[in-house]
């Protein structure tokens, strides 16, 4: 059991913390923006926002919606549409915005990845990912590195500016499901298939370490603020339905600082920014908040 | 003998064709009348011109798998599955050089992601045949259409991704031409092949044949 659960009334994505802590965002299928108040788990208010694929700025204050409508970014307050971005054509699209959110990166259908100005609304750069799509995405801390785990298991490194590709890490044996850097700015790290967490360093793409020990196929992760811990949960290959586990561990000697548990899929993992709180969804409704001892 | 003079250049196809049946060069099974068995020759040479529809790659891809041709274990729960085909180019030849990438999930539906059982890579000749041994592939939750996995490259090729169906699968309900875009899970109709059964000894085996056509690059 969770320490807290805040009820829900849909299965919600995109979970976010306010900059403060003290509210959590989500996005319901309807399309609907949830803010609920972390302590006392009531639901404050509900903001329709049109699209099926959204994320999230740091803090919540804003969000990027793909549908109908197309790519827009939107206050999460007022619902009030602040920039539409020029996207003819694309589909199944990824969305993930950079920390500060000065630019916003979308993978699609087409395999390509764009890296989008969200004060101008122009695209500023367009690269081919690889054989099979992006499945996880990640901007480094200081929003000069993308980085896209594609399913043909490669792990492609680029400079956001130009969209030079920096790297490509050849060496995973299995596709990643997720991937983020520490926000020290030291480590990338990735989680997929294997069910083992991989350490990259974030200047020379190097291997650094691997974690293993998690039973499941790993579909999220998220790192503590300090950089110390790491959250992975996932799922069973064979059916999202079973029973799986969530873990924190520390990330430098893999040790595991509390074994959590999910009735099915896990679809995201966050910290509270204070590292105190790790917040959860599922399949089902609901948002488990767990203590980070 | 089909003996055709040098002015046959401006003999029509359907021309040439029908000699060939008064020729005993083309015999058909049934009787069918020479307008549908044109139209049947016809069909046939298209399709074989026309690339393979492309799939999602999915998530359970592996580099580096051995180059194998029976992929079935001693023991191995299943259906006994021979899968034969071709690699062709848009104008049906033979592809040169073809690396093939086959995966699929076991008789159970599970992937192998630590080794690479039920996964082969091949390195076709000139002749660019391919045959393996396998098992027809279970079923699982999260995507309940049987299928098989390629990702075949050739020199000068756009490398393609793609997946082959079963038209005996039961989530066809017995119907792939009016099932087929059931649930979003199949792209294209022409990936669900027919699927040959047959008796070896008293064991009941399956034959797929699927022909890989692939574009210039």
């Amino acid at each position: 059991m969770s320490d807290q659960v805040i009820q829900t009334d849909v299965p919600v994505r995109a979970l976010t913390f306010s900059s403060q802590g003290d509210t959590l965002s989500g996005v319901g299928p309807d399309g609907k923006v949830r803010v609920w108040n972390v302590s006392s788990g009531k639901l404050i208010r509900t903001v329709p926002i049109e699209g099926r694929m959204f994320a999230f700025t740091t803090g919540a204050d804003r969000i990027a919606s793909f549908g109908d409508k197309g790519l827009r970014l939107s206050d999460a307050t007022t619902a009030q549409v602040t920039r539409e971005f020029d996207i003819v054509g694309m589909r199944q699209v990824s969305l993930i915005f950079s920390r500060e959110a000065s630019v916003l990166a979308t993978s699609s259908r087409d395999k390509k990845v764009r890296i989008w100005d969200t004060a101008t609304g122009k695209e500023r750069v367009a690269v081919n990912g690889g054989l099979g799509g992006a499945m996880g995405t990640a901007f480094s801390p200081d929003g000069a590195i993308f980085v896209a785990a594609d399913s043909d298991t490669n792990v492609r490194v680029w400079s956001t500016r130009n969209g030079e590709l920096v790297r490509i890490i050849e060496e995973l044996p299995v596709a990643m499901f997720a991937l983020a850097f520490s926000p020290d700015g030291k480590y990338l790290v990735s989680a997929g298939v294997d069910r083992t967490v991989y350490l990259w360093d974030a200047k020379t793409w190097k291997l650094v370490r691997k974690i293993p020990g998690q039973a499941e196929m790993i579909s999220c992760l998220a790192i503590s603020p300090d950089s110390r811990l790491i959250v992975t949960g996932g799922f069973n290959d064979i059916s999202s339905k079973m029973a799986v586990s969530i873990l924190i561990r520390d990330l430098a000697s893999g040790n595991v600082v509390r074994t959590m548990a999910s009735p099915n899929r896990v679809n995201s993992t966050v910290f509270s920014p204070d590292g105190k709180l790790v917040a959860t969804t599922n399949l089902d409704s609901g948002i488990s908040l767990w203590r980070v001892p | 003998m089909l003996f055709l003079p040098m002015e046959s250049t401006r003999v029509s196809r359907r021309e040439i064709f029908e000699r060939c049946i008064v020729n005993g060069l083309l015999i058909a099974s049934v009787p069918m009348s020479s307008t549908k068995l044109f139209a049947l020759w016809q069909k046939t040479e298209q399709e074989a011109t026309k690339p393979t529809p492309e799939e999602v790659l999915g998530p359970f891809y592996k580099k580096h798998a051995p180059n194998v041709k029976n992929l079935r274990g001693s023991g191995d729960q299943g259906v006994p599955l021979t899968v034969s085909g071709k690699v062709l180019n848009t104008r049906g030849e033979p592809v040169t050089g073809a690396r093939v990438d086959i995966w699929q999930a076991d008789h159970h539906g599970r992937y192998d992601v630590q080794g690479y059982r039920y996964r082969t890579k091949l390195a076709l000749d000139e002749v660019s045949n391919y045959e393996i041994e396998t098992v027809m592939p279970g079923h699982y939750s999260d995507r309940p259409a049987q299928h098989i996995h390629y990702l075949i490259s050739a020199p000068g090729h756009k490398t393609l991704v793609t997946q082959v169906y079963f038209a005996t699968d039961p989530y066809f309900e017995g119907d792939p031409d009016r099932k087929h875009a059931k649930g979003g899970i199949v792209g294209n109709r022409d990936l669900i092949r027919p699927v040959m059964l047959y008796e070896q000894g008293t064991t009941p085996r399956t034959a797929v044949r699927f022909d890989l056509c692939l574009e210039k690059a």
